[in-house]
């Protein structure tokens, strides 16, 4: 390389990275960490993990970057959640890791919503890894039907019924913490 | 009892909430890259995506081990004698891995490892080791032709062989699944044999 294109710290050479992959992936990797990240945190309930798929992930994506440029971020978000699947498969029989935090203040929390939101996210850890994924995908990263069939190699009834089952599966879980809808009403 | 909708509008701020304060650690990108760049020089695996019709069942030509689709050891070694379509041993179609020793220096020629030569050719470098590197030349569904003779490479029965002495090369033919085409391997007329059989038997 002459002088006059030094190399940069991340190895790019007048837009052309030396392991063949552009600025486009950069950009890509730039917009989509975030929310990759938070998708694989919801699907695993642990940081480390999380951190863990999004890089397996992004590193999936750039060895398949010809062909998963027009989509990068479905591929990426295609490979975590089938990863969380696979990890949720084998670490099945093991206790739900879950982010220990601060206790919600229930006092300022009459109708019950805030301790509902704190319960919310423990409980769909507990949920198994199908209807994990589908309520991850359609109710964070709102994804229709289709395209979380799409994500989940599945048919949209598949989706519907995962979501429904979900759901109750869900209320069960929560009991008692889930106040009625007009206590809701209320406060707003 | 809260209806989907209302419990679904907790499950969004519940996951907004959840996840607010979660960013990617800085160097993300950079530890991709250097992974990335990693992986293709030591990692070994360079796969040979044979064209489309030899990884369907029409091609068979090019066999070997180290990976995940490794060729069944008994059909490899079933011996029948040149004759008539469907006679001679069938290797099935395997897409071709080779293992760049972990630690091999970068050199000119890792560069082209798994690109083909030409777009649109079959002609792939392949990396055998350090400063070692290998063009073939991969067809499939060609006609054995009548000056190939029967080679032999140890442990792998039926194939034929042809020497172009003026272009220097040499061509291994191995019959397809079809049982009727052959696919043709061509390489420098100076490989050793020891790297031929590479291609077609499982490494050991």
């Amino acid at each position: 390389m002459s002088d006059s294109n030094p190399r940069r710290p991340d190895g790019v050479y007048k837009g052309v990275t030396l392991d063949g992959l552009g600025p486009e992936f950069d950009d890509f990797v730039r917009s989509a960490s975030a929310p990759l990240l938070r998708l694989a945190y919801l699907l695993t309930g642990d940081h480390g993990h999380a951190e863990d798929l999004v890089q397996t992930a992004l590193l999936r994506t750039a060895r398949h970057w010809r062909g998963a440029r027009a989509q990068p971020q479905a591929y990426a978000r295609r490979v975590i959640t089938n990863l969380a699947k696979d990890r949720w498969r084998t670490r099945s029989r093991r206790p739900v890791e879950t982010r220990s935090g601060p206790e919600p203040h229930h006092d300022d929390d009459p109708t019950g919503q805030v301790l509902l939101r704190h319960t919310l996210v423990p409980a769909v850890l507990r949920l198994p890894a199908r209807q994990r994924a589908v309520l991850v995908l359609r109710y964070f990263e709102d994804l229709s039907v289709d395209e979380t069939a799409a994500v989940l190699d599945c048919s949209t009834g598949t989706v519907k019924s995962q979501t429904h089952s979900a759901l109750a599966r869900l209320r069960d879980l929560l009991g008692d913490d889930i106040p009625h809808a007009k206590e809701i009403d209320h406060a707003h | 009892m809260l209806t989907d909708e209302e419990l679904t509008d907790q499950l969004r701020l519940a996951f907004d909430e959840a996840t607010r304060q979660i960013t990617p650690a800085p160097g993300l990108g950079a530890e991709v890259h250097r992974r990335h760049r990693q992986a293709r020089r030591r990692a070994g695996a360079v796969r040979l995506a044979l064209p489309v019709a030899a990884a369907a069942c029409v091609g068979g030509a090019v066999v070997s081990g180290g990976g995940h689709h490794r060729a069944p050891e008994p059909q490899a070694q079933r011996s029948t004698p040149p004759g008539p379509a469907g006679s001679v041993p069938v290797i099935e179609p395997v897409s071709y891995v080779v293992t760049v020793p972990s630690g091999a220096p970068s050199f000119p020629c890792l560069d082209g490892t798994s690109k083909p030569a030409a777009r649109g050719a079959a002609t792939w470098v392949v990396v055998m080791g350090p400063n070692d590197c290998l063009a073939i030349v991969v067809r499939t569904d060609v006609s054995l032709p009548g000056s190939a003779r029967p080679i032999t490479l140890a442990g792998v029965p039926g194939l034929y062989g042809t020497t172009d002495a003026a272009a220097g090369s040499r061509t291994i033919y191995s019959r397809n699944p079809d049982g009727r085409s052959w696919s043709a391997l061509t390489v420098s007329a100076d490989t050793p044999d020891a790297k031929l059989r590479s291609f077609y038997a499982p490494s050991d």
